[in-house]
């Protein structure tokens, strides 16, 4: 069970840790997605974390939440690789997923395209934007956890989500 | 009056709005229009994002990130580079990383190569092992400890007195009957300084039991008997 609620658990080894952090998979798969932009690269960075994560186990604190702590390395994780090298192939930007939508478009239906577009427009906003949205909009964590693991005031957080909702809604909804 | 801004409507649909915030947009809401098809707009798209990554929770995860967190003990006690799985505890590595030079040569036996390269316990050490009696060309092995493994596999923690370097080290007992050795280290005298920085400096036998566990005396000796029924 990955607990996303403030039920904070204690472990009594690190299998029981390790147990705890495989259930946290699919929620880290989801944030990866929206760091990332789609399915491939989310998962490369999924791997890493989960190798990193399992590496340094012993200093996972007992009382805090897997779930938090797993993000916080994913989130270091995808950052130091969009300094280190500039996205190979380029990142996905809006136009290069509309044109892929399009072609698919004809076989696939409109909820998929709509999907595509959604991420997207994620994957476009400024990387702070796109943290926030990844923390709060999708994984549902409170401004307090997100503005945490970023390192930065609860009402930074409050304005990039400001921003981000309206430059979203322009994108997706038109 | 409060004045509604935009980040106080955000808070609002996070439910992070204070109360007071949330009364002065409720009662906005009432006689603003244009607040309320921003707020409209702002829910359709929640719920867009929601159903964008929902499927994701429910997708078969893949195989090579279940395989990433089930990686071997061994794999993950020691500090390693990332996703090279190749590069992890070859049996050349982890004999020149334990420091136990000649010991470690004699003690240990490669794998066949669908073993994948792992290191097989030498005739000595499988034998003590095994439980099978320890004269005195075994003297010098010693078992410490018997474990059940998380993925219940049984482990056994043994040490090596040598004059020259103690070895510690723990053995788990594959499928084909074979002990594959999942670390091997060497012991400090006791009493010796230890510096007490460093990750490396961490016994890898005590991080690899630690999440292991440790099996009564009666469990083990069930676990001796029905070895010797086996053989």
């Amino acid at each position: 069970m990955c607990l996303a609620d403030a039920e904070y658990r204690r472990f009594q080894t690190l299998h029981d840790k390790r147990k705890e952090l495989v259930d946290c998979i699919p929620r880290l798969r989801r944030f990866a997605l929206a760091l990332a932009g789609n399915q491939p690269d989310a998962d490369d960075l999924v791997q890493s974390a989960v190798e990193k994560a399992l590496r340094n186990l012993g200093g996972f604190q007992n009382g805090t939440r897997m779930d938090s702590w797993l993000f916080k390395i994913t989130q270091n994780l995808w950052i130091d690789s969009r300094r280190s090298h500039k996205r190979r192939g380029g990142q996905t930007t809006l136009n290069d997923a509309m044109h892929i939508a399009g072609e698919d478009g004809r076989k696939l239906v409109e909820e998929r395209a709509m999907i595509e577009h959604t991420r997207a427009a994620i994957a476009s906003l400024p990387e702070e934007q796109r943290l926030a949205v990844a923390y709060v909009l999708v994984e549902g964590q409170s401004y307090k956890d997100a503005a945490h693991n970023l390192g930065v005031p609860v009402g930074t957080v409050m304005s990039r989500l400001s921003r981000a909702r309206k430059a979203l809604a322009a994108q997706v909804l038109g | 009056m409060i004045q509604i801004t935009d980040e106080m409507l955000t808070a609002y649909l996070d439910g992070e709005a204070s109360l007071e915030e949330k009364r002065a947009i409720e009662t906005a809401l009432v006689s603003d229009a244009g607040l309320r098809q921003t707020l409209d707009r702002y829910r359709a798209l929640k719920a867009t994002i929601d159903r964008s990554f929902a499927g994701v929770l429910t997708q078969p995860v893949p195989q090579r990130i279940l395989e990433a967190a089930s990686a071997p003990y061994a794999s993950y006690a020691a500090p390693l580079p990332p996703r090279r799985p190749s590069k992890w505890l070859t049996p050349a590595a982890m004999a020149a990383s334990l420091a136990v030079g000649a010991l470690a040569g004699t003690l240990l036996v490669r794998g066949q190569s669908g073993d994948e390269g792992a290191l097989i316990a030498s005739a000595p050490i499988e034998k003590a092992l095994s439980g099978q009696s320890a004269d005195a060309a075994h003297g010098a092995v010693r078992v410490v400890a018997t474990y059940r493994a998380g993925d219940d596999r049984v482990c056994r923690e043994f040490e090596i007195a040598d004059a020259a370097q103690a070895s510690a080290g723990l053995a788990c007992l594959a499928p084909n009957g074979r002990w594959s050795l999942a670390a091997l280290e060497p012991r400090a005298p006791e009493g010796a300084y230890l510096p007490a920085s460093g990750e490396n400096k961490t016994s890898v036998v005590s991080v690899l039991t630690g999440e292991m566990r440790a099996m009564t005396a009666e469990e083990e000796a069930a676990f001796l008997v029905s070895m010797k029924e086996q053989r």
